[in-house]
Order: C-alpha cells, then sequence, then structure tokens
C-alpha cells in the first residue's frame, strides 16, 4: 500500500476492520478473551458479551476464534453467525443444521431439526471428542424466541460438560431482551460488559497497531495528542482508530513527522465554547474575538491544504487502497472522513454508516439498522419508569438559575421521550431571587415563556396543536436551582422500617440552610432502605408559587436541583448504574457535588461558588459593567495552572483575563476540596472512576481538563439529551444550538421519572387533585353515560321482547280459557257440596259420638266400676273465690266453652289392694278407646272408716 | 386551577344530573313497565301450564264431585219437609215408648232454635233446613236407652241428641235420663227480592 508506504508503515495501522492481528490486549478485553477462553475449554456452555458500538466486540471474537487455531486445539470447532435475523424458529434451525456440516438434508419441521442437531452433537462431541463453538455476533438482533431455541440446544449434555458452547456477542439492549427469558439468562456461565478503554490503554492501542504496522519505535503521537483523543473519542477504540487513521492521513498531508495535540484539535474541529446564546448580537469590543476568528480561519485554510495534498499523494499512487489489510477505501470515505467528523459529539449514525461499510453489507441493511437504531433512543432504560398516574404526555421543564431561565419541552409517546424544543433566557439582571423580587420574576419567567413558544413557531418543526398547548400552558415541571430545595439521602435500616416515618421526618429536619419548622418534604425509597428526601423552604417557595398559580401555570412538579441531575443521569446513562461516579453541577452561585453510587445517590453536598464568581471578578478587575452579563465567553481556567500548559497552542497563550480568573479557581479548588472531605464518609470519592459536569460548565473553557488533572480521572460533560429522541427527526441533533449541560436541570425536571421527589406547593396540590381525580372522573363519567346508553337500550330491547311475547301467551290463554272454566266449576261445584254436607251435619257429628261413648261405657265397663253418672256438656265449670264486700264467696265460672266434655262420676268397689290398679286399668281403657282427646282423673277418694273398699272418682273427659 | 376544580365539578354534576334524570323520566318507567309485563307473563303463562296439567284432573274432581252431591242428597232425603214435623215427633215418642222408658218430660219446641240456608250445588236450589229441640227426661235402665238410642240411628230421619245426662237413680235401679234431641226439616228459602217487593 503506498500511501501508508511513504511515510514508512507497511499497512493502515488504524483499519477498522476486526483485524486480530491488530488486537491489543487492553485490560478488559484481556479480561474478556481469557473468561471467554476458559469458558469454552471447560465447555461451560453459554458466554455472553455486551458492549456499545465500536468497543471491539468482534475483534475479540476474531481474535478468540484464533487463539484456538493451534494445533493443539484442532478439536475445537467454530461456527460463526454474523448476523443473526432469521425469519422462524425454523429457518434458524435449518440454518444451523447446514452450518454444522450435517449431511442429512435439513428437516422440514422444527422437531426434525432438533433431533439432527442433537445427534450431531453426540456423535461430534461425545463419540468424536470434539468441541463445537457456536459464535454469534450483532446478538441484538436475536428475536427473543430463538433464545428459547438455544436454551434447548444447551440441554443437551453430558454429566461433565455441555456439548454446544454458545457465544453470543451483543449491544446492550440485547440485556433486556435477555431479561424476559429468565431460563436462559440462567444458564449464562460467563457475563461480560465491555465498556470503553482508558487513556493507559487507548496509548497501548495506537502504539500496538503502529508496531505491528511496522512503525517501530517512533513517537508517532505526542502525549498530549494521545490523550486528547482519548478524551475526544472517550475510549472508544473504533473511534480512535478512525481518528488516528484520520490523523495519520493528516499527518501525511502535511508533511509532518508526528501528529501534535495541535493537529488533533484541528482535526477534530475542537473550538473554545461560545455561550449559551449564539443568536445574540456580539459583545462589544472583546478582545479575544479577533484573535479566535483568526485562529479558526487559519485551520481552515489548513484544513483545505490538507485535503488538497492528500488527493495529489492518492493521485500519484494511482491506487484507491488505503493500506489496511484486504480493505478498498473510496475517496469519498477519506474525503467523508475529514468533514464528516467535527461535532464533539458521539455520532451513532456515522458510527454505524462506517460498521455497515466495513461489513460490506448492502444499503437496504444499512438503512433498517439505522431506523432501528434511532428507534431506541428515547426509550425508557431498564428498571426506569413513569410515576405511576402522573405520566404527562407533553412536559415543559422550566429551570430557573438565578438570571438564567432554561426551559424544554420534552414529549413522552408510546414510551418514547422526543425532545420537542429548548430555550435559555437570560434576564436583564445577572441574580434573581424569586422571593426577594417577585415582580422581576414574574416578568422574566413570562418572557421566557414568550421567547420559546415564539421560537418553536418559528422553527416550524412542532404541530400547530402541540404548539398552542405549550402556548395556552401544558404541564410543567419547575426547578429552582437555589437553597430553596435540598435533596438528601437517608438510609434506614432495615430494622427500623416501621419507624420509616419518623426517621425520615428527622432527617428531612436536620442541617437545613432554612428554617425547619415551614418546610415541605418528600421521600422516595430507591431501594432496600436507601431513601432520599426532598425538603423545600415553604415560606420562600410560596412566592413564586403564587405568582406562578396567578398566571395560571399549570405546575405539576417542583423538584429540587439534585432530583433534575439524578433523572438525566438515570435516563441517560444507564450504563453507567454499577459505576462510582461525581457530579459537578456548576450553577451561577450555587452549586453542588453530586456522588453517584451504583445506582444511589450517596452524598449531595452544596458548593458556595458559581460561575458568577469568575464574571465579577473579571468585571472587577476590567472594570466592564456596560457588557451584557451572560456574555461570558472569556471564562476559563488559566492555562498556567493547567498541567499541560503548551504554549504553542493558540488557546492557551496567557490573556488577561487569567489573572483576574486565577483566584477565583484556586478558592473553588479549596471548596471542593472542603466538599469533597465532607462527602467521604458516604461517598467512595477515592473510587471515582468518572467525573461529569453539568450546568454552566462548558461555558468554563478548560474546566474539563483542569478537573481531569487534579483528580486523574476522564472528566465529561453529561449530555442530558443523549437518551431523548429528537422531534420530528434525528437530523435536529446536529443543528442543536444550546449548551447541553447549562439544560440539565430543565431536562431532569420534565423527564418526570419514577421514583422522584416532588415538593409541589399546597397551592397546586388541590389542582393536581382535581387533575387526578378528573383523570379518572371522565373516564369513570363516559363509562356511566354509556353504561345508561346500553341499559337503556337493553331494557328497551326486552320490554319490546316481552310485550311481543305477552300478546302470544295471551292468546295462548284463550285457547286454555274452557280448561279453565270447566276446572273451575267442578272445583267450586266440590267444595260447596262439601261446605253444604258440613253444614247439615254438623251436630250429627257430636251426637253420633255421644251415642258411640253411652254404647262404650254400657258394654266396656268392668263389673268393678259403677258409674253413677254421664253428663256430656259444653265448657267445664271451675270454681273461684271472690271478694264481695269483706267475705269471700265461691262463684263457678265456665270455661273452655267452645269445648264438648263429657263429666263421669263413679265408684269401685273392690279390695284396698286391687282398687288403685282396677282404677288404673279403666282409664287406661279409656284413654286407648280413642274415642276422647283427653281424660282427665278430676277427683278421687276413697272414705275412711267401714267404706275402705269403697273409692270414688270423677273424671273430665275432652270430646 | 381552577379549570381542573371546576371540569371536576361539571363532570360531577353533569353526571348526577343527567343519571337522576334518565332515571327518573325515563327508564324507572320503562322498568316498572316491564316488570309488570314480565310479572303478567310469568303468572299467565304459570296458568296455562296449570291448567294445562288440571285438564287431566278433570274428571276425578268430576267424580269426587258427584259422589259428595250423591251424599249430600241422601242427607237431603232424610230431612223432611217442615210440615211432617208432628209426624217425626210422634214417631220419636213412639220409639221412646217402645224401648219401655218412662217419659218424665217431653217438651216439643214449635220454633226452630237454628236456620241454615243451603244451596244443591248443580241446581242452585236453595233450601232452610230447620232445627226444633225437644227436652227430654226419661227415667229407664241403660240397657234400653241404648238400644234407643241404636234404633235412633237408624230411622228414616235426621234426627241427633245432645246434652245427654244419665244419673244413677238414688232410690232404685233405674237410671235418670235427660237429654236434648234435635228434629230437622226443609223448606224452600223465601226469594227476599220478592219478598221485600211483595
Amino acid at each position: 500500500m503506498e500511501l501508508f508506504e511513504s511515510i514508512g508503515l507497511k499497512a493502515d495501522p488504524f483499519t477498522t476492520s476486526p483485524n486480530p492481528d491488530l488486537f491489543f490486549p487492553a485490560k478488559e478485553h484481556k479480561q474478556c478473551l481469557e473468561g471467554l477462553e476458559l469458558a469454552i475449554r471447560m465447555r461451560r456452555g453459554l458466554s455472553v458479551v455486551r458492549g456499545g458500538i465500536g468497543t471491539g466486540k468482534t475483534t475479540i471474537s476474531r481474535k478468540l476464534i484464533q487463539n484456538f487455531n493451534t494445533d493443539e486445539d484442532k478439536n475445537f470447532d467454530f461456527y460463526p453467525i454474523l448476523d443473526p435475523k432469521f425469519e422462524s424458529e425454523l429457518v434458524l434451525l435449518q440454518h444451523l443444521v447446514d452450518l454444522f456440516g450435517i449431511e442429512d438434508e435439513a428437516g422440514a419441521s422444527v422437531q426434525e431439526c432438533r433431533n439432527q442437531i442433537e445427534h450431531h452433537l453426540i456423535n461430534v462431541g461425545v463419540e468424536e471428542g470434539r468441541v463445537l463453538v457456536l459464535i454469534i455476533d450483532e446478538g441484538q438482533n436475536l428475536k427473543g424466541e430463538f433464545l428459547d431455541v438455544f436454551r434447548t440446544l444447551l440441554n443437551f449434555e453430558t454429566d461433565d460438560f455441555k456439548l454446544l458452547q454458545l457465544v453470543i456477542f451483543g449491544q446492550p439492549e440485547m440485556t433486556s431482551i435477555i431479561h424476559e427469558y429468565p431460563n436462559f439468562e440462567d444458564r449464562i456461565t460467563f457475563n461480560f460488559e465491555l465498556g470503553p478503554l482508558d487513556l493507559e490503554s487507548t496509548t497501548g492501542v495506537i502504539k500496538h497497531r503502529l508496531s505491528v504496522s511496522g512503525g517501530g519505535n517512533k513517537e508517532w503521537f505526542s502525549d498530549e495528542a494521545v490523550k486528547a483523543i482519548h478524551q475526544h473519542t472517550q475510549g472508544y477504540p473504533r473511534k480512535i482508530n478512525k481518528l488516528c487513521h484520520q490523523l495519520l492521513l493528516n499527518m501525511m498531508s502535511e508533511e509532518a513527522d508526528s501528529i501534535s495535540l495541535m493537529m488533533v484539535e484541528s482535526t477534530i474541529g475542537g473550538k473554545a465554547p461560545t455561550g449559551l446564546i449564539e443568536s445574540e448580537e456580539p459583545e462589544e469590543a472583546e478582545t479575544d474575538t479577533t484573535e479566535e476568528t483568526v485562529v479558526e480561519e487559519v485551520v481552515d485554510e489548513k484544513k483545505d491544504v490538507a485535503v488538497n495534498k492528500l488527493f495529489d499523494i492518492l493521485r500519484k499512487g494511482g491506487k484507491k487502497e488505503t493500506g489496511k489489510i484486504g480493505e478498498d477505501v473510496t475517496e469519498d470515505d477519506i474525503i467523508g472522513d475529514l468533514y464528516g467528523d467535527q461535532d464533539d459529539d458521539d455520532d451513532d449514525d456515522d458510527e454505524l454508516e462506517e460498521e455497515i461499510i466495513e461489513d460490506e453489507e448492502d444499503g437496504k441493511w444499512f438503512w433498517s439498522r439505522r431506523k432501528r437504531q434511532s428507534k431506541y433512543i428515547g426509550s425508557y432504560p431498564p428498571n426506569v419508569g413513569a410515576p405511576a398516574l402522573k405520566k404527562e404526555k407533553i412536559l415543559m421543564g422550566v429551570a430557573m438559575d438565578q438570571g438564567y431561565i432554561y426551559l424544554v419541552v420534552i414529549q413522552d409517546k408510546g414510551g418514547v421521550k422526543s425532545f420537542l424544543a429548548g430555550d435559555a433566557f437570560p434576564c436583564n439582571k445577572p441574580k434573581l431571587d424569586p422571593k426577594r423580587n417577585p415582580t422581576g420574576f414574574s416578568v422574566a419567567i413570562s418572557k421566557a415563556h414568550d421567547q420559546l413558544v415564539k421560537k418553536i413557531e418559528r422553527k416550524g418543526n412542532v404541530n400547530g396543536s402541540t404548539i398552542k398547548k405549550i402556548s395556552a400552558g401544558c404541564p410543567i415541571a419547575l426547578t429552582l436551582n437555589n437553597v430553596s430545595s435540598v435533596l438528601k439521602t437517608v438510609e434506614v435500616p432495615l430494622e427500623s422500617k416501621k419507624d420509616r416515618d419518623m426517621i425520615i421526618e428527622y432527617d428531612a429536619k436536620k442541617n437545613l440552610p432554612f428554617n425547619a419548622d415551614d418546610i415541605i418534604y418528600d421521600a422516595i425509597e430507591l431501594d432496600q432502605g436507601k431513601n432520599i428526601i426532598g425538603v423545600a423552604n415553604a415560606d420562600y417557595i410560596d412566592t413564586p408559587a403564587k405568582i406562578l398559580s396567578d398566571k395560571n401555570w399549570d405546575i405539576r412538579i417542583w423538584t429540587p436541583a439534585a432530583q433534575t441531575i439524578l433523572n438525566v443521569f438515570r435516563w441517560n446513562y444507564p450504563e453507567k448504574k454499577h459505576d462510582i461516579v461525581l457530579i459537578f453541577h456548576i450553577g451561577e452561585i450555587e452549586s453542588f457535588l453530586f456522588g453517584y453510587n451504583q445506582g444511589h445517590p450517596d452524598a449531595i453536598v452544596p458548593l458556595d461558588l458559581g460561575i458568577q464568581n469568575l464574571t465579577d471578578a473579571w468585571k472587577y478587575r476590567a472594570k466592564v459593567s456596560k457588557a451584557k452579563w451572560y456574555k461570558r465567553d472569556y471564562c476559563r481556567v488559566p492555562p498556567s495552572i493547567l498541567r499541560s500548559d503548551d504554549k504553542s497552542d493558540p488557546y492557551k497563550q496567557k490573556k488577561p483575563q487569567d489573572d483576574a480568573m486565577r483566584p477565583t479557581i484556586e478558592s473553588w479548588d479549596q471548596e471542593l476540596e472542603r466538599a469533597l472531605n465532607s462527602m467521604t464518609q458516604s461517598f467512595p470519592v477515592d473510587n471515582v472512576s468518572e467525573i461529569f459536569l453539568s450546568g454552566c460548565a462548558k461555558e468554563i473553557m478548560f474546566l474539563d481538563e483542569y478537573l481531569e488533572s487534579q483528580f486523574d480521572v476522564p472528566v465529561n460533560f453529561i449530555d442530558p439529551i443523549k437518551n431523548i429522541a429528537f422531534h420530528p427527526s434525528e437530523d435536529e441533533r446536529e443543528n442543536f444550538d444550546l449548551s447541553k449541560p447549562a439544560l440539565t436541570t430543565a431536562v431532569g425536571a420534565a423527564l418526570n421519572l419514577s421514583k422522584s421527589v416532588n415538593l409541589l406547593p399546597d397551592r397546586f396540590k388541590e389542582a393536581e387533585t382535581f387533575r387526578l381525580g378528573n383523570r379518572f372522573g371522565i373516564p369513570i363519567a363516559a363509562t356511566i353515560l354509556l353504561s345508561i346508553t346500553i341499559l337503556s337500550g337493553w331494557t328497551s330491547y326486552n320490554h319490546d321482547n316481552i310485550e311481543t311475547d305477552l300478546n302470544r301467551i295471551r292468546s295462548q290463554a284463550k285457547n286454555i280459557e274452557p280448561i279453565k272454566a270447566s276446572f273451575e266449576t267442578f272445583s267450586s261445584n266440590k267444595y260447596t257440596t262439601k261446605e253444604q254436607l258440613a253444614i247439615i251435619d254438623e251436630d250429627s257429628e257430636l251426637s253420633r259420638l255421644t251415642i258411640t261413648i253411652m254404647r262404650f261405657f254400657s258394654y266396656n265397663s268392668p263389673k268393678e266400676v259403677t258409674l253413677d253418672l254421664i253428663s256430656f256438656q259444653k265448657g267445664w265449670e271451675r270454681k273461684d273465690w271472690i271478694h264481695i264486700g269483706n267475705s269471700l264467696e265461691q262463684v263457678i265460672t265456665i270455661v273452655d266453652e267452645d269445648k264438648h266434655y263429657a263429666r263421669i262420676t263413679g265408684s269401685i268397689v273392690a279390695n284396698p289392694a286391687l282398687k288403685e290398679r282396677y282404677f288404673s286399668k279403666f282409664i287406661n281403657h279409656i284413654e286407648v278407646s280413642g274415642l276422647f282427646k283427653k281424660v282427665d282423673v278430676i277427683n278421687k277418694k276413697t272414705t275412711t272408716g267401714m267404706d275402705i273398699d269403697n273409692m270414688s272418682f270423677e273424671l273430665k273427659c275432652e270430646l | 386551577m381552577q379549570k381542573q376544580r371546576n371540569l371536576f365539578i361539571g363532570t360531577i354534576a353533569f353526571v348526577i344530573v343527567a343519571t337522576l334524570c334518565w332515571y327518573l323520566i325515563y327508564y324507572n318507567n320503562l322498568k316498572n313497565s316491564l316488570n309488570e309485563m314480565t310479572a303478567s307473563y310469568e303468572r299467565i303463562e304459570n296458568e296455562n301450564r296449570k291448567y294445562s296439567q288440571l285438564e287431566k284432573k278433570i274428571p276425578m274432581i268430576e267424580k269426587e264431585w258427584n259422589q259428595l252431591k250423591n251424599e249430600l242428597t241422601a242427607m237431603l232425603d232424610k230431612i223432611p219437609p217442615s210440615a211432617t214435623y208432628d209426624n217425626i215427633s210422634k214417631m220419636l215418642y213412639s220409639l221412646i215408648q217402645q224401648n219401655n222408658l218412662v217419659i218424665l218430660t217431653y217438651n216439643e219446641s214449635v220454633v226452630a232454635i237454628d236456620e241454615k240456608e243451603i244451596v244443591i250445588p248443580d241446581t242452585k236450589e236453595r233450601l232452610v233446613i230447620e232445627k226444633y229441640p225437644i227436652d227430654i227426661e226419661l227415667q229407664g235402665n241403660f240397657l234400653n236407652f241404648g238400644n234407643f238410642l241404636d234404633q235412633l240411628s237408624y230411622t228414616n230421619y235426621h234426627l241427633t241428641t245432645s246434652n245427654m245426662r244419665v244419673a244413677q237413680n238414688k232410690y232404685n235401679d233405674d237410671q235418670d235420663i235427660s237429654f236434648i234431641s234435635y228434629i230437622y226439616t226443609k223448606r224452600e228459602a223465601e226469594d227476599l227480592s220478592y219478598s221485600t217487593t211483595d
């Protein structure tokens, strides 16, 4: 390859093809490779490697295969599937049958194919002792049902090992697919997540590739250049290769010997931050502006020269090869590289495009892939959800930080969050306290809202109804970046769970920067025992709340600034859930440090500093008072206190403001040190793997570099809209004209995530209650009305039906009338006759009974019994004593007059020993006769003296 | 904020008013009418079913009625017309005598103590049954009195007794017997409407 031979290299060292010869054993990559090798050699079955785009997964898979390409490992057979997109389970299994080289034709059914594969695995794995390794790349393209297919294949095993070794490489979104199949997930024996490279590994990769490509020990890249490359590429290997490839081409064009920091910056288009309001009129008489413009022009000119020289080299060579082993590259590719990646932000689409070119896929696949990739942006990350009952379709996030009001509008539609619009509104004065200056606040907030609406209307990419909604007053999430509200973390021990409320209340009131007697607080349990508490100064926030309420602003969420940072981090950086990260939010005059430890905010420490410290210092020194306060592109960390103070860098040359900035930055240093010391107990400061900068940080040039040198960990600006789709298309992202870190609090408020505290003042709570009521009430009302309508229809339908049936049955009843008449006649006659008989026979019954009784006593009285009287009567006499005057008189009263009785008196003459027995027998005889209902002995006596044989009796027998 | 409250109150008020109006003006009447018709339908259906089943029982009921009618006819045959009252009384008096019972008292009543009107079911003929008491006191032995009672049962007339009292005579072996015998006669009921106009 002539192109690279001209600089003494055998080939392109920074090809982005997955060439295993260029593999550099970076720490993580080495761990991954060794783990995979071990899992395969021990035949443990399933291994999964996840990693973002361009983290080196494919290269590792190629290296893995290469590592087994020795004579000792001849019994290992590798079968790669580069793109596992299959129409169905059957097609996949048929492909596997073909891939494994099974001689029989693939079966027509799933079961047949399974049987074929099983027999093959047993034959090859057990009888021949070979190890079959199936490697699947792009695992995120696997349909969930295919995981079940692989699970069944993994079930084929001996007592000691699995017959099939399966290694899946895929992007992080594959995790959610695997989560849906816990049986499959359980079988993962080696699970590895690849991340970007650290600075050391980045240096190693660059040197290793140059060395392998014949670059020897020459210092091709300066240390600063490597550091800038690492910072720009964030350690992603493919980005590193891409940038280094470009840098080599630039070096060749400029006929330079090595690559310097300036060349890197020139190539990546790195420029000083220009502040938030690019559209604003230029600052009056700013000394630096001219210099910067000159530098930019020089850089642009250099770039043009570089392109022309490169064309010359290519034309001279007469070939279009780039020197990459076995790969062609076109002019367009090179030109694309020169112009295509000037943006600092990650550009996944470019990544994808390049990946597709490398893999020689067709354009159709590229577009479908791109579409799918953009589909994921804005989706809810795993374990992050919307708050129950409070999901808003459109939510405006408003963050007020002294003189700046940041506004964003986020749409949540179909589970995807989209960025509709955003704006930053600078007020007239840099410091604006809603409590002290309510009028100023009222005016500013209205102006900010109007400016946003006008901006949306001007852009014209949001539909009319949405604009109308935003203009009329859509739901708003508000945050004030000052000490009026704070976020705390509290750990409630599991054993004290029942006292949680008490502990929370106690901690909420502890160490507040305002009066603890008048507070609003809200607590959320993030995880077992780990809580966050939001506390607001009720007296303070009542003023802005009243103003907003009077303006009819529909405030739904009122959240502390720290909560918004947490929301942004949870939403945009789910891959860092297990990391320990420090977020430095710089506000206008108040800032804070946020310690994020593996999914939890461990410490939130306020900082008594802000960007206005720098502007105040400069204004004081330069006595500039007329300049607009928000034009502050002069803010920077003096290069002299940076570790890499490159004098040749035009940006790092001493500027007038440096002397003014230095004492402030040094005081910040002390404040940071104090804050970090106070965090140490609750947050592992020493183990921080990355620092994110939020708020106004991007307006302070070299702040990231300064902090990186201070803490010796990567420092990056937080991107609050990294995982938020752009409306109407992702192309809008490229035209984004605001500072992303500055929007963090507004975006964080508008994200509206579950497990967030809400410090909504009482005056909004009532509306919130009614709104919730309406959310359920209106559907319920509609249901009631619908039910009423259905019920009316149903009843009316039944009414008509029964009316018809009734007419029919009435005509049937006419037919039955004669039967009814005869039945009723006969029944009536029968009844009447019975009645007439009873009337006539009324006395006969008693008469017959009387005669029967007479007969009974006539024929059945024993000879010992003499009956003196048989008398039939109605009722019975009862003797009563009544007072008549002073004397007691006996009277006879007839009782039971409706009953008939027989009075029987008589006597028994017999031996005293027998007369009782005779009497009993006589009574018994009467009782069993059945002629009487009841027999009572009224009187029974034996006369004393000579008549001892004689016993007289009186019986009362009821007929 | 007011908007949400007004919307809530408006919704609730609308639902309540609409539901009440619907119920009171429309649905309640419709439902009542439906209930009534359903009840009528069920009643008629039950009747139809019941009479369809009872159709088979009609001959049996007719037979029972005929039996009762015969009984009634037989009974009425034993009750002679009022004009024959004296004949019956004489028959009773002689029956006592025939059984060697000494008649101490035989007080006939010329006035019926009870009158009952009956209707002959098939002819709808109305008859008045009159009941005449005869207070009787006898002396005699118990056996003769028994025979008397037996014969009384088998006469062609409908005769009954009550307030029977049989007591041992203190001076001889005979019994003092007292009872009330009732004679029943019949006559056609007077047509009251006719009587009134007459």
